[in-house]
């Protein structure tokens, strides 16, 4: 069954039952209404999983930023290719539907306001360093610009970094903020019916605009990532048992 | 038919904007946020003259829109969510504002977005006062985004494609 089938479906079972039962009522209605084994995840659990796509390429920038400021190499195709996934998936489409769901339902609400202000001030400065980033980056020779052209000199390598550095920073907090208070300030806000309608929304959006398995595709590349800058093995990040005074 | 994110959003807009919130009933059709007031000119630095919505918040436009279309839907209508018409119809024009040039185009998910010289019109998410232009230049969800000047010509930095 397509996206806009399901969504049919769903909204005639909410359409059914929205009226006369109880908001957990509502939401119940619409799982019945999903074919078996279709069954749409909630919305925020889609944006906590973007975010844990981001943190991964928080943690490419990390990596890249170190071999900036000294002097290992850096394939710059990393970096680029990281922040083009930001730019068109991340800051394209989640942020927007932020934006376009989350933030407004708080604001209604009077919930979170000076938070909401904060974030979407994130976003737009968020959005600024990526151009940076992809510009300086850039795997293609343009208007007479050589490859990666940030990237030539010290000083410009150091800038790169600087970027890198700050969105890192201002985007670790950023996305636990929401993860921990929006997310589920907006889940309290929203009523079931509403809360159903705007995951299947949300779904249906990505596949129009991504297509199927849209976050798995991005993921996969950013693996690809993650081995080119030596992040990839898990087991790396384990540290050895702490060892007290006493053991020495 | 898919119901709009860009309708859905507009509340940071509502907060921000002074715009009006009309038909908040509930879902299915989310509610939309329609233009209360004249469209405006507003004198920005390094801008000039711009329009902007009756609260004094900046509009665009969308270059992939060719000066005809309304293509910004779904989460792109998230972050910039389109000038709705009222159900009374275009608004009026403000002082510099040519009234001729104000029309609409049809929302692919339902509606008319009110048009200027042909190009319809959005706000930006992350404008959260009058005055602010930070969306001008922007290359997002698929393209640039512009501030429109009064005469109807797109506002351009020095050396934008």
């Amino acid at each position: 069954m397509t996206g806009i089938g399901r969504r049919a479906v769903v909204l005639g079972g909410v359409g059914l039952a929205g009226l006369t039962l109880g908001s957990s009522g509502a939401i119940a209605a619409a799982d019945l209404a999903s074919p078996p084994g279709r069954t749409q995840p909630p919305a925020t659990e889609d944006l906590m999983t973007d975010h844990g796509l981001l943190k991964r390429i928080l943690l490419i920038y990390r990596e890249a930023s170190h071999r900036l400021r000294t002097g290992d190499t850096l394939d710059p195709n990393t970096v680029f290719h990281s922040a083009q996934i930001v730019h068109d998936y991340i800051e394209s489409f989640h942020e927007g539907i932020e934006e376009g769901f989350v933030f407004p339902a708080l604001l209604k609400a009077n919930t979170l306001t000076d938070t909401v202000r904060t974030l979407l001030v994130q976003h737009d400065r968020g959005r600024k360093i990526t151009v940076a980033i992809i510009g300086a980056t850039s795997a293609m020779a343009m208007n007479g610009m050589p490859a990666a052209p940030g990237l030539r000199t010290a000083a410009g390598r150091t800038q790169v970094a600087g970027w890198l550095d700050a969105f890192v920073t201002m985007y670790e907090p950023h996305e636990a903020r929401e993860d921990t208070e929006v997310f589920p300030a907006f889940r309290e806000v929203t009523t079931d019916r509403q809360f159903a309608l705007v995951s299947e929304q949300v779904a249906e959006a990505q596949h129009r605009d991504y297509g199927d398995n849209a976050v798995a595709h991005f993921l996969e590349q950013i693996a690809g990532i993650e081995k080119q800058v030596g992040i990839h093995d898990l087991n790396a990040f384990t540290p050895p048992e702490p060892r007290t005074m006493e053991g020495h | 038919m898919s119901v709009k994110i860009a309708s859905l959003v507009a509340a940071t807009t509502l907060l921000t904007t002074g715009c009006t919130l009309i038909g908040a009933a509930p879902a299915p059709r989310p509610s939309m946020i329609y233009a209360q007031g004249a469209i405006r000119v507003r004198a920005l630095p390094g801008m000039g003259e711009v329009l902007t919505n009756s609260a004094g918040f900046t509009l665009y436009v969308f270059e992939p829109d060719g000066h005809q279309i309304v293509s910004c839907t779904d989460a792109c209508a998230g972050s910039w969510p389109p000038l709705f018409e009222p159900p009374a119809g275009l608004p009026p024009a403000g002082p510099g504002v040519r009234t001729a040039m104000i029309g609409a185009a049809p929302d692919p998910d339902g509606g008319q977005v009110i048009t200027y010289a042909g190009w319809p019109l959005y706000t930006y998410a992350s404008d959260l006062a009058p005055g602010q232009a930070n969306g001008q230049a922007l290359n997002l969800n698929g393209g640039p985004w512009y501030v429109i000047h009064p005469s109807g010509q797109v506002v351009e930095p020095t050396g934008a494609s």
